[in-house]
């Protein structure tokens, strides 16, 4: 069910968690830096971005620091980074899972 | 100024994308969507164009759409602000077939309507607890507690409503898990149907509409066995009755402007040979006094005898009561009673009997001075007159 599946981070959620690794940033910056960051494979639309905010919200993973205008932005919590620490240790694990199995 | 019409939606409301490939297609046909009220779906006539429309779950109560800000990052990345339909979503419409889609991960999309199935949920067990509370305030828990009576004096409203209920209960399911699987369909991006064809709501619960057909009918039909009144007195001349004058309780006398209120109600039953009711309301002379009194008659005659028994169970159970002064539970304890079964009770002022005799149940329900319990001997004797 879809509620499993986002008990893991799915690829746009992980990005959007590395999105804030520099800085503070607000949506449209966040979309702006999946892609570049993935050269346009990653592409985020404002539905699942702002579905992925609001998530990450509730369960304080990231938190908003400044509200301008209609602009609002997000820094990431401790909790945040351990989620995608512990995501890229998982990942980490699967790629020297499949490289023990040696090269196709 | 551009021609508006409407459209019955034809597919379900949480079907998300079954509805953003039906306005897509109507896009293509020129009709671009401009209003929604409930199932009915407003569309405005244009020039033919591939537009791209999206539904994007409400997220928390916001009655005037979403936020400035998201209205804005979205326009920013090519998707316009449309309508919020109802509770449920909001509709956004991209004109631009560069911009990105509006959900580019199917996980995150089908976790997005999770509380669209919650409201769907909390609107309909809402719903069916005020219909219910409404259904029962009156009749209670009668079904489950006089079983065989509710069967054999069926109220027609209650019943009507109680089955209206059930089907609601079970039509609510079907939406949930329908909900659910379609959840599910988006978050695995489930290959799409190649077709545009739809298949109308109608269609796709034919068998349920046919439930509800036969429902109403069945309810409509009732009305074939509506109780036919008359006056008490008309059909006392006919046959003997278990009326104030025979029961021999004191002088009877008409009490003024009371006389249309003395009927004899019978009823149509296909699992009774004989039921009927009678009310009366008269006045008694005796020890140099008058008294107001008022009698009520029900009277069982099931065609099936293995009802007989139950059916006076539960009618002993909902005129005189467990707690209440039950004596004489079986024939002969009354005085001068030859009963196969009889008991009576006092409450307050009302004397409440019940007798069966074969076949036959009477219920007496009786106000007034005179000694009800002194009167089985000719009770007796007037429901085997009417053999």
């Amino acid at each position: 069910m879809a509620k499993k599946t986002l008990e893991l981070l799915t690829e746009s959620m992980f990005y959007v968690l590395m999105s804030f690794m520099e800085q503070e940033r607000c949506g449209i910056e966040i979309a702006e830096f999946v892609k570049k960051k993935t050269d346009g494979r990653v592409k985020i639309g404002p539905g699942t971005l702002y579905t992925i905010l609001g998530k990450f919200e509730d369960e304080y993973f990231i938190t908003e620091t400044q509200v301008e205008g209609r602009k609002r932005t997000y820094r990431i919590t401790e909790k945040g980074l351990l989620a995608y620490r512990e995501e890229i240790s998982r990942l980490r694990q699967c790629i020297a899972d499949a490289e023990s199995e040696g090269r196709p | 100024m551009s021609k508006e019409f409407f459209e019955r939606l034809p597919y379900e409301t949480a079907d998300i994308p079954e509805i953003e490939r039906w306005l897509d297609q109507m896009a293509l046909k020129g009709n671009f969507l401009s209003d929604t009220a409930g199932g009915y779906w407003y569309f405005r006539k244009g020039e033919p164009e591939a537009v791209r429309y999206r539904l994007d779950a409400v997220e928390k109560m916001d009655k005037v759409g979403p936020s400035g800000e998201k209205r804005a990052d979205y326009q920013a990345m090519g998707w316009s602000y449309v309508l919020t339909h109802g509770r449920y979503y909001h509709i956004f419409r991209s004109d631009n077939p560069m911009s990105e889609e509006l959900h580019t991960d199917k996980a995150v999309k089908s976790y997005s309507f999770r509380r669209l199935g919650r409201i769907l949920l909390c609107s309909n067990v809402l719903a069916l607890l005020v219909i219910g509370k409404a259904l029962f305030r009156d009749k209670g828990l009668d079904l489950f507690r006089y079983p065989v009576l509710s069967l054999m004096n069926p109220d027609q409203d209650y019943w009507f409503w109680l089955i209206a209920l059930f089907l609601w209960l079970y039509s609510m399911v079907l939406e949930y898990r329908g909900f659910r699987r379609i959840r599910r369909r988006m978050a695995e991006d489930a290959v799409e149907k190649p077709s545009l064809k739809f298949i109308p709501v109608w269609k796709k619960h034919w068998k349920g509409y046919c439930l509800l057909g036969l429902l109403l009918l069945s309810w409509a039909a009732g009305y074939l066995f509506w109780p036919q009144t008359k006056a008490l007195s008309e059909e006392a001349g006919i046959k003997r009755l278990p009326v104030l004058e025979e029961l021999n309780l004191g002088g009877v006398g008409a009490l003024a402007g009371k006389e249309e209120e003395n009927v004899y109600i019978s009823y149509r039953n296909l699992l009774m040979e004989d039921k009927y009711e009678i009310r009366e309301k008269q006045t008694i002379t005796g020890a140099g006094h008058n008294s107001d009194v008022s009698l009520t008659v029900y009277y069982y005659e099931p065609r099936s005898s293995f009802l007989v028994k139950p059916l006076y169970h539960d009618l002993v159970k909902r005129y005189i009561g467990t707690k209440a002064d039950v004596t004489g539970s079986t024939a002969g304890t009354l005085a001068g009673a030859g009963f196969d079964d009889c008991a009576f009770a006092v409450k307050k002022d009302r004397q409440v009997l019940a007798a069966r005799e074969g076949s036959r149940i009477v219920v007496l329900e009786y106000e007034g001075p005179g000694k009800l319990k002194d009167q089985t001997g000719i009770l007796l004797e007037l429901i085997k007159a009417g053999e």
